[in-house]
């Protein structure tokens, strides 16, 4: 047999394989749409019956303390804090970490919010870089500053957590902006179940295209650019199916940062977030989980569809190719650190469904993927492709995929509708099919070189371009 | 092979294709639905006023004759939406025209169905239009299988009212589901007064969490009558039920209730004290203050926080007190007076003070230096270097230490 017989073989062979990876993966996919769908409905007819006015008015409703930890964030600090300062709820306090910001966030926020110090006692529960300075706010008994030395993302929120005074913290990105209600939604699964319940997780959806003022978005729309509407039919998918669906078997492996809810007592016991990943948000819900299976005690990790919150997605695929590096990067430093619950039957689902479906197709998958169309190409310049083949392989790799693009729409259609232009649900049906061609193939090959920098460690937070949500930042973004 | 892909791919496109109509269509009729709803509505809601504010003795002869099918729907959404907006003789005949045109008895054979969610918006129905004669049926719904049908029937009994709604929501507070508990909490609060006798009587025969929600409504509907049965619970074995009589007598705010709440700030169980100083706070009892200097030494660090709140809340002399504290030998009783005094502004007004003469200025640096001594400066610091009179920032700047860096466990 000569070496290009072996070749043909090889990429046959590995042709394949891919068609079965694509298979196994979509049809994943298709089991937890199933389930959203099911999830979603039922969640759905329960909200309706829910009366978070009175939630919100009841004594009994568990006080919360939000944490916002910001560095290099003066843009949009002002706007977002004032967006938590206006929400609907009972009793919480918002606590803005300053992580040793070199722009103006710490004076924009002691101008805005009458700003001084105070001293606040700041119980160490968890080592974190030095404090500077506690500010309190005149103008808001409810508002506390903590200005620190740069420690990054986690440790910011670490020193939060030490100074937060009530049982929930709730982590929220210094460029988000939550809905009134969110926190009454979010915070339900913790009245519903006190003793079970760990950790929470509301919607992010993309602000790109939205009307913002006052720290509210007041009008809900697509952008004009192609970008951030591919992400949003991208977290159509992530959130509406996936979480969904890995929520409701117990196995959620991930809270986003931008809005997370936990008890503070359990993360505390684990130490708080660990400064070792790139994605600290990721990392601390497997953590949490296998703690809990450690101490063998009934809990759960809950996604909830409805609270919202509003973040800036990247406009340009230079800062889109940032942000999924560290995203990738966090993810494998994550499945690496807790390698130990990949098939564990001691993790339950987590460690026999959830985390070997991370390593498998959330992990390896770009590889797989990437690797995939390079294959199809080869085998047709070395004239071996099979027409056969390659229909399969687009029926089931970009057919398959846009189908369950049209699935999570059809979700959103089905039960929160957020988007209710025309329009928009035309932009969001035409790109549920563009993004197979070209978006998906780009984000593998993003992933690709994130899994070679994390090999040759190279880490970088990846700097996010913001615009700001006042309409004078737009045209001063414009105007430079 | 070929038979197999070509299925495959129809298949996917097929489905593909559906999904897609699926998602036109159903926006495409909720829209044409809701546009014909409102038309409907916007013909047939003046006729429902009119009936609402005028004296037909029936909605039919109001509306003009029998409502059509069609319309039946648009009747139910207008007559409901306005009966939970309006009170007195206008709500009793929006009542009256839901019984009369028979949907009080739709809901009751809802209730009766098999999806809980037409029998959860049943029992919401028969309270929006405040069916007494569905009492028994919505007391029956408490036990429904399903938490979202019975918190619904809790909150329609508690808008139907009367005593005979009273006795299931109270027995209701055992409900296991802490949200449940919660929300039926909630309606007995806005119940009133007629709630405290039922809640009284109950209580013996409530488990442990039941307990604590019932003296919490107490408190909470500010139930006087309540408050000699109150004083007897804080003799009670179980320490959180009398951590919260204790609170449940200061948020009623009565004064007679301060000699026993000074006794409870002895008590063995801390949440109980805490509870103790926190209610004397409420009910600003003066000759508490000595007891709460005590408590400001209290091992619980909840103890010590509500003892200092409550000095604060006691005005001039609870905070004048807190000041003599600023000297005691206790560093925690002293670190939560500052904490006290700085909130209340005391601080800055003895900072102030540096820049008069004689005795005030000697009793503000006195003042200023017990705070340097407890630690307490960040705020002293930042008037050091802001304050609007240069004399002030001169003497406060003599009075502190050198500064030091702060470290990551302050």
């Amino acid at each position: 047999m000569n070496v290009a017989a072996l070749l043909e073989d090889a990429v046959i062979a590995f042709n394949v394989f891919v068609l079965f990876y694509f298979l196994v993966l979509n049809s994943i996919y298709l089991i937890l749409f199933l389930i959203s769908l099911v999830e979603v409905l039922k969640f759905v007819r329960k909200t309706f019956f829910s009366d978070y006015r009175q939630i919100m008015q009841s004594d009994m409703t568990w006080p919360v303390s939000v944490l916002i930890p910001a560095h290099d964030e003066e843009r949009t600090i002002v706007e977002t804090v004032r967006s938590m300062l206006m929400i609907n709820y009972g009793e919480f306090e918002i606590i803005v970490i300053d992580d040793g910001s070199n722009d103006g966030t710490l004076r924009r926020l002691i101008d805005a919010y009458e700003l001084r110090r105070s001293d606040r006692p700041y119980k160490c529960s968890i080592a974190t870089g030095q404090v500077r300075a506690v500010y309190g706010s005149l103008a808001h008994p409810n508002l506390t500053v903590i200005d620190k030395e740069k420690g990054g993302k986690a440790d910011a929120l670490n020193a939060g957590i030490n100074l937060a005074r009530y049982p929930l913290f709730c982590s929220i990105d210094g460029d988000s902006i939550i809905e009134d209600n969110a926190l009454l939604r979010v915070v339900k699964p913790f009245m519903e179940k006190p003793i079970e319940t760990v950790a929470a997780g509301g919607i992010v959806r993309i602000v790109n295209g939205c009307d913002v003022k006052d720290g509210r978005v007041t009008r809900i729309a697509l952008s004009d650019r192609a970008l951030p509407i591919l992400q949003v039919v991208e977290y159509f998918r992530a959130f509406l199916t996936g979480r969904v669906g890995w929520s409701s078997l117990q196995s959620l492996l991930i809270i986003s940062g931008a809005f997370g809810i936990y008890k503070k007592q359990e993360v505390i016991e684990i130490g708080g977030y660990t400064h070792g990943t790139d994605t600290e948000d990721l990392e601390l819900v497997v953590r949490l989980h296998e703690h809990m299976r450690r101490k063998k005690q009934p809990y759960r990790v809950v996604f909830v569809p409805d609270p919202v919150c509003w973040t800036e997605a990247p406009e340009t695929l230079s800062v889109l190719a940032r942000q999924r590096n560290r995203w990738h990067r966090g993810l494998l430093q994550t499945l690496w650190q807790h390698k130990r619950m990949l098939f564990n039957p001691k993790y339950g689902n987590v460690g026999l469904f959830a985390f070997p479906y991370f390593v498998f197709f959330e992990l390896l998958g770009p590889f797989i993927e990437t690797f995939g169309y390079l294959a199809v190409i080869v085998s047709y310049l070395l004239g071996i492709l099979d027409v056969q083949f390659f229909m399969m392989f687009l029926a089931v790799a970009i057919l398959y995929g846009m189908f369950l693009s049209i699935a999570a729409i059809l979700l959103e259609e089905i039960s929160f509708r957020r988007y209710p232009g025309w329009i928009d649900l035309t932009k969001l049906l035409a790109y549920s099919v563009i993004e197979n061609f070209g978006y998906r193939q780009i984000l593998s090959a993003m992933k690709v070189k994130a899994f070679w920098d994390a090999i040759r460690r190279r880490r970088a937070w990846g700097q996010m371009q913001r615009r700001g949500f006042r309409p004078d930042a737009l045209q001063e973004q414009a105007s430079r | 092979m070929q038979g197999a892909l070509i299925v495959t791919v129809l298949s996917i496109a097929a489905l593909f294709l559906v999904l897609t109509i699926l998602i036109v269509v159903g926006k495409a009729w909720r829209e044409f639905r809701d546009g014909w709803r409102r038309t409907r509505r916007r013909a047939l809601e003046p006729l429902v006023l009119k009936y609402a504010h005028g004296s037909d003795a029936s909605v039919f002869s109001a509306m003009g004759g029998a409502i059509a099918k069609r319309d039946r729907v648009v009747v139910e959404m207008i007559l409901l939406d306005h009966v939970s907006r309006v009170r007195g003789i206008e709500h009793e005949r929006l009542c009256r025209a839901l019984d009369e045109l028979g949907f009080v008895d739709r809901f009751l054979a809802n209730l009766r169905g098999s999806r809980w969610f037409r029998r959860a918006k049943a029992a919401e129905n028969l309270g929006l239009a405040g069916a007494k004669r569905a009492t028994s049926q919505l007391a029956a719904a408490l036990t429904d299988e399903v938490p979202e049908v019975r918190l619904r029937a809790a909150k329609a009994l508690g808008l139907v009212g009367g005593r005979a709604a009273v006795f299931p929501l109270v027995n209701a507070l055992t409900e296991p589901n802490r949200w449940s508990t919660i929300r039926i909490a909630d309606i007995l609060t806005g119940m009133g007064g007629e709630v405290v006798k039922e809640l009284m009587d109950a209580f013996p025969k409530l488990n442990a969490h039941a307990k604590l929600a019932a003296l919490d409504i107490l408190g909470r509907i500010h139930a006087l009558e309540a408050v000699p049965w109150l004083l007897s619970r804080l003799d009670d074995p179980e320490s959180n039920v009398r951590a919260r009589a204790a609170h449940a007598l200061g948020a009623i705010g009565v004064v007679d209730a301060a000699p026993v709440l000074r006794k409870a700030l002895t008590d063995a169980a801390w949440p109980v004290r805490a509870m103790a100083a926190k209610a004397l706070g409420r009910v600003h009892d003066l000759e508490a203050i000595p007891a709460l200097c005590v408590a400001l030494r209290d091992r619980e660090w909840w103890v010590r926080a509500n003892a200092a709140e409550a000095l604060k809340l006691a005005g001039p002399p609870g905070l004048e007190a807190l000041e003599g504290v600023l000297e005691d030998a206790d560093p925690y009783a002293t670190h939560q007076a500052c904490l006290m005094l700085q909130g209340a502004g005391i601080l800055d007004r003895r900072v102030a003070e540096l820049a008069g003469n004689g005795e005030m200025r000697s009793a503000a640096t006195l003042v200023i230096l017990r705070f340097v001594e407890a630690g307490q400066v960040s705020r002293l610091r930042e008037l050091a270097a802001t304050h609007a009179e240069a004399t002030v920032r001169e003497a406060l700047t003599r009075l502190l230490p050198q500064e030091t860096a702060t470290g990551a466990a302050r």
